[in-house]
């Protein structure tokens, strides 16, 4: 079998690839996420699907084919993960930010973004409290049955599967190609926004839109470029953010190569050296900060990968892109989200406590459930991850049900 | 303070050379003090040396941008920002 482990310092690039990419799609800004919650605008949505159907079947055909992975799937502690992922789809509905996107935005110069770093800090050093708890115990071990994905367990620490009984490599691959048909159909009839007819790819093959389509096109790039630096007619920067982040017409080549970027570099990551995960860092932070001694920071401690330096990259990625390419960059300007402001008015300190305790919630979940956004949702679902897709499917949940009553007009 | 649009151009190109600048540092800093190594867990002190090159390009580019206007659609946009700084008062 073909394995390869890379140094540490490569995770920079890794991370700094897919904060770049995301900050482009605009994920980014937290009122790109928080009209995810409302269910406004699906983008993430069909970009993560696209990325699957890309990623998911060249992990596995290459897999198949004698190429060795740094596994990562998550073990399937079903109580701990459900819990876990409404705490964290709670506070990203609130703050807007996944535990990435909050190292992306403090790229973009976002102030919020730092109050969720702190935020962030405090709910990962709530879980190192609890974890060593009887019930923090008692959340990870009831009902784990392991790291499993769809068709295969994974041991511990090792480079290959065990396929279930008579099932075999290429099955799983085969599998895979279900999967990814599966996530296409989603990316493909899924409408982008809230009362629109056709998703990216379908209007881009139509190429037809509605004009409350074309609208919604306008409000996106207005709310990305609030509060940035000036661009001239004919930059890159007015292309990026009045044409390809948020037109559907030229999202043939953009979207899908955004989107197969950012799931190629997470199979990449995990041929080089372990999945694509954010939230660690957190813990990390947190236990040298307050906690050493805690039992929790002691595990984090000893597994720690190159999670600081695929965040840092992640940080480096997003703030190359808001200074370079997209001129989103806010210089930590007091600008609050168009849904908050509209919701809750422009008073900065109610902002800070929906982003700090937002963050808080969400980081807490996180490390509850033992991943987020991308060791979950973008890595495990990538592999098919059972946990991954137990944790997406929490999340979800409590993001559209917080979204629906925090957010509701009055 | 009013700033005019030579200096502010002249101010962007200096910092996008000090990030790239920086940018290199970090990778540089990063394999000096990981030794190139591939599964040793990282140490605090790793990742402080490359973390405050982050930050310190970030408070020199907060310095440096917050000197531009506000804008939208890549447009200098008065009101808002005037809404901005009476939100800041």
């Amino acid at each position: 079998m073909i394995t390869y482990t890379a140094p540490m310092w490569v995770g920079l690039i890794i991370g700094f690839i897919i904060g770049a990419a995301a900050e482009i799609w605009g994920i980014s800004n937290p009122e790109t996420l928080i009209r995810l919650a409302k269910w406004e605008d699906r983008l993430f949505v069909s970009c993560i699907a696209l990325g699957f159907a890309i990623g998911t079947p060249v992990l596995f055909g290459l897999y198949a084919a004698g190429v060795g992975f740094h596994w990562g799937p998550k073990p399937f502690y079903v109580i701990g993960i459900l819990i876990g992922g409404l705490f964290f789809g709670a506070g990203l509905a609130l703050s807007g930010y996944f535990p990435g996107s909050i190292w992306m935005a403090l790229g973009e110069g976002r102030r919020d973004a730092v109050y969720a770093v702190f935020g962030a800090i405090l709910g990962a050093a709530t879980w190192t409290a609890l974890y060593q708890t009887p019930a923090g115990q008692w959340l990870t071990t009831v009902g784990n049955f392991g790291s499993l994905i769809i068709g295969a367990t994974h041991p511990s620490g090792k480079e290959y599967l065990i396929p279930w009984d008579g099932l075999t490599p290429l099955d799983l691959f085969g599998i895979s190609i279900i999967y990814a048909i599966g996530m296409f159909l989603l990316a493909y009839y899924l409408p982008r926004y809230k009362g629109g007819v056709r998703s990216c790819l379908r209007a881009n093959i139509e190429r037809r839109l509605t004009p409350q389509e074309i609208q919604m096109h306008q409000e996106t790039a207005r709310f990305l470029t609030e509060g940035g630096l000036p661009y001239s007619e004919n930059s890159l920067a007015k292309k990026l953010n009045e044409y390809y982040a948020v037109e559907d017409n030229v999202t043939r080549w953009f979207m899908v190569s955004v989107a197969g970027i950012v799931a190629l570099t997470v199979v990449a990551e995990m041929f080089l050296h372990q999945i694509f995960g954010e939230s660690t860092t957190d813990s990390w932070i947190a236990g040298h900060l307050f906690m050493p001694t805690f039992k929790y920071s002691q595990i984090v401690f000893k597994g720690i990968g190159w999670e600081p330096y695929s965040d840092i990259g992640t940080l480096m990625g997003a703030f190359f892109s808001a200074v370079f390419l997209t001129r989103r960059f806010t210089a930590f300007r007091d600008i609050i989200p168009p849904s908050w402001a509209e919701r809750f008015g422009t008073n900065p300190a109610k902002r800070f406590l929906g982003s700090f305790g937002g963050a808080y919630l969400m980081l807490f979940g996180a490390r509850m459930a033992d991943g987020c956004a991308s060791g979950h949702i973008l890595s495990g679902d990538l592999e098919m991850a059972l946990s991954g897709l137990e944790f997406t499917a929490a999340v979800f949940a409590s993001m559209l049900i917080t979204a629906h009553y925090v957010y509701k007009k009055r | 303070m009013t700033v005019n649009e030579k200096e502010l151009e002249e101010m962007d190109k200096i910092f996008k050379v000090i990030f790239i600048i920086g940018l290199i540092l970090e990778f540089v800093v990063a394999i000096i003090v990981t030794g190139n190594a591939t599964t040793t867990p990282l140490t605090a002190s790793q990742v402080a040396a490359v973390g405050i090159i982050a930050v310190i390009l970030l408070l020199i580019a907060g310095i440096i941008y917050s000197q531009f206007p506000y804008s939208v659609l890549g447009k200098p946009v008065e009101k808002e920002k005037q809404k901005v700084e009476e939100r800041s008062r």
